[in-house]
């Protein structure tokens, strides 16, 4: 029983990671129909920029992560208004040909600079996280109550930017028909700078968290979470926002109790991963949540 | 084709295969130049075939990288010799029928088609069910996955590519012969392909697809050509490649092989062949001339640039080199021309 709640909350736990790095692609993707390659390196950055702060600045950890999700979420936005934006009138398969440019950018970037490199640096995990809990005879490491916990306020903070404020509205109304929306007065721009700002500060505590439950960084850590979260969000029905936090959960708890149960296929996981994506890719592209789409002329 | 023309071609095709017999022989003397042309030319040729899906289909694949694993094992299980293959697969026994045999370098030619041919039917595989069903960015995510898919399993199936340690003492048959004279057969082909009717039905799926469907085109089946056309040149490369290192493993065949290809062909145009192979060189002339930044200021250097350098060609330069031209004798007549009537009219 215990170890069952134990998978149980690991599960959860990876899960909320997946939620809140889905939510980036997912946006984005309902925006621009753009599939953001580069966002798991965004995510990979947000680790590093905690390393710097925290490591080689000395700032105490909140502080430190505080500002991380910051430069994230600028730095998101950036690389909307260098590489993406000038591209909008572009065909689509031109944003996504730039998209893979950024993403080998970022990566690379990690292993040139000199405080980084391309070898596998150990990431600052404080105290709070670490901490062991015991609650009867169930022992559960801090990280698994805090990083659902924390996942879920940005999670609730999400949904209430999207479904209850002026921006948030915009973006519904951009996702919808963008066209429209110019003509409404909308500014197409900021609304799209403030999605990637979003996308990227959620991708940037997905980071921070997902450096704490495994805490080594390196250059090459982003690119399968992100796949992950990618798979998480076509699954939930990409461009719904409920849908990726809901996918995220499912998968997060499906790899959890495939590695628990069946640890022999584990050498197959992202095999699975990916057999998962092609799968609701071809049969079911529009998710669990999404309506069909009709072909338009 | 006028018959001058044809004579200026027939020309080239001398100096290229006395260039190649030439280089073939003088190889120890010019190693690196050897090894840049020899990379050139299976770049070219993988990218050949990667521009006639991207370019002039328009479907967006983002698998070459699985099909070039493929041709890359399949000619190294044909063509590693016994007793290698007993040095490698030492803890776990390679697998039935490729322990039992192995062949002799006039059997190379097999070995290559054969890895042409597990490509194209692993491209009918992912093919028949995406291409039906999906386009654009969807296509590409799901080529992508089914290249990954090909990595894991790599790693994983000990007993067929002995895993992550991967294959050494390959026996180093690819030369200027092989690559440039497979690259001028498959570049000939893909012309021939995209100026025959096929092409054009091509060229129309890529501008609409729905009005291609419309006047009686078989979208699928057309798109299906073209994907097995294109896996075929990448297992093909994958076995030159394999034969030209001498040792592989299934990071050789990563995703960044397929960001490399396409670096190529938008460099060289999206949907253009002679743009393919001629970025194809540009390329690999650029790999090793940057190989130095590598070693001597960062590790990590070179990709940094590349990536760099593939923004600004999206952002700045999305035509390419020859846009969607391609090389023919009157083009180049033609240029010249204008080049000299502009000096012409500079000057007075």
């Amino acid at each position: 029983m215990a170890t069952y709640l134990q998978q149980l909350l690991n599960g959860v736990t990876l899960g909320s990671l997946y939620a809140l790095i889905a939510i980036g692609y997912t946006m984005v993707y309902g925006i621009l129909r753009l599939i953001n390659f580069a966002h798991g390196d965004v995510v990979m950055w947000a680790g590093y920029w905690v390393f710097f702060l925290v490591v080689l600045f000395r700032l105490p950890w909140w502080l430190g992560a505080l500002c991380a999700v910051v430069l994230t979420a600028l730095m998101g936005v950036t690389i909307e208004r260098v590489a993406y934006r000038p591209l909008r009138e572009a065909p689509r398969i031109s944003l996504l040909i730039t998209a893979i440019g950024v993403s080998f950018l970022l990566e690379n970037l990690i292993i040139v600079l000199p405080w980084a490199g391309g070898r596998q640096k150990s990431y600052p995990t404080p105290g709070l996280m670490t901490q062991i809990y015991t609650v009867g005879s169930v022992r559960v490491q801090g990280v698994t109550i805090w990083v659902p916990l924390i996942a879920a306020a940005c999670l609730l903070g999400l949904i209430f930017l999207v479904y209850r404020t002026k921006v948030g509205r915009a973006m519904r109304a951009i996702a919808t028909d963008i066209e429209t929306t110019a003509l409404m007065g909308a500014d197409i721009n900021r609304v799209i700078s403030y999605t990637f700002l979003v996308g990227s500060a959620l991708a940037a505590v997905g980071g921070i968290l997902w450096g704490c439950r495994y805490p080594r960084l390196q250059w090459d850590l982003g690119i399968m979470p992100g796949w992950r979260a990618f798979t998480a969000a076509v699954i939930g029905g990409i461009g719904n926002i409920v849908g990726a936090m809901l996918g995220g959960f499912l998968l997060g708890l499906a790899e959890i109790l495939i590695v628990a149960f069946l640890p022999g296929l584990s050498g197959f996981r992202d095999a699975f991963i990916f057999a998962i994506l092609i799968f609701f890719l071809l049969f079911r592209p529009t998710g669990i949540l999404g309506k069909p789409m009709k072909e338009k002329v | 084709m006028t018959r001058s023309n044809r004579i200026l071609t027939f020309l080239f095709l001398l100096g290229l295969a006395l260039f190649v017999w030439w280089g073939d022989k003088h190889s120890d003397q010019f190693v690196f130049l050897w090894r840049v042309l020899n990379f050139g030319a299976i770049y070219a040729l993988a990218a050949v075939g990667y521009t006639v899906i991207n370019g002039i289909t328009g479907q967006f694949s983002l698998g070459p990288h699985g099909f070039m694993l493929l041709g890359g094992y399949l000619t190294t299980l044909f063509m590693l010799p016994m007793h290698q293959k007993k040095v490698v697969w030492l803890f776990t026994p390679l697998s039935w029928p490729f322990n039992q045999f192995t062949l002799p370098y006039s059997g190379f030619i097999l070995a290559l088609i054969a890895g042409g041919i597990l490509a194209v039917l692993a491209s009918l595989v992912v093919g028949i069910p995406a291409l039906r069903a999906l386009r654009g960015d969807y296509l590409a995510i799901a080529t992508f996955g089914f290249g990954e898919i090909l990595y894991v399993l790599a790693c994983n199936f000990m007993g067929l590519t002995n895993g992550a340690m991967g294959v050494k003492g390959i026996p180093r048959y690819t030369n200027l012969a092989w690559s440039v004279g497979a690259l001028a057969v498959l570049t000939y082909a893909a012309v021939r392909l995209k100026n025959s009717s096929y092409g054009r039905a091509l060229r129309a799926i890529r501008e609409d697809e729905l009005a291609a469907e419309s006047m009686g085109i078989n979208v699928f089946r057309h798109k299906l050509l073209a994907f097995m056309f294109s896996a075929f040149c990448a297992g093909v490369a994958g076995g030159l490649m394999a034969t030209l290192i001498g040792t592989i493993t299934p990071d050789l065949f990563r995703f960044f092989m397929t960001f490399y290809l396409l670096m190529i062909i938008v460099l060289g145009g999206l949907g253009s062949i002679s743009g393919a192979v001629v970025a194809g060189f540009i390329f690999a002339a650029i790999f090793e001339a940057l190989r130095f930044v590598d070693t001597a200021v960062v590790p990590g250097m070179r990709m940094v640039v590349f990536a760099v350098l593939l923004i600004l060609v999206m952002l700045f330069f999305r035509r390419g080199l020859f846009g969607r031209e391609e090389f023919t004798w009157d083009w180049l007549w033609h240029g010249a021309k204008r080049a000299w009537r502009w000096a012409w009219a500079k000057m007075s």
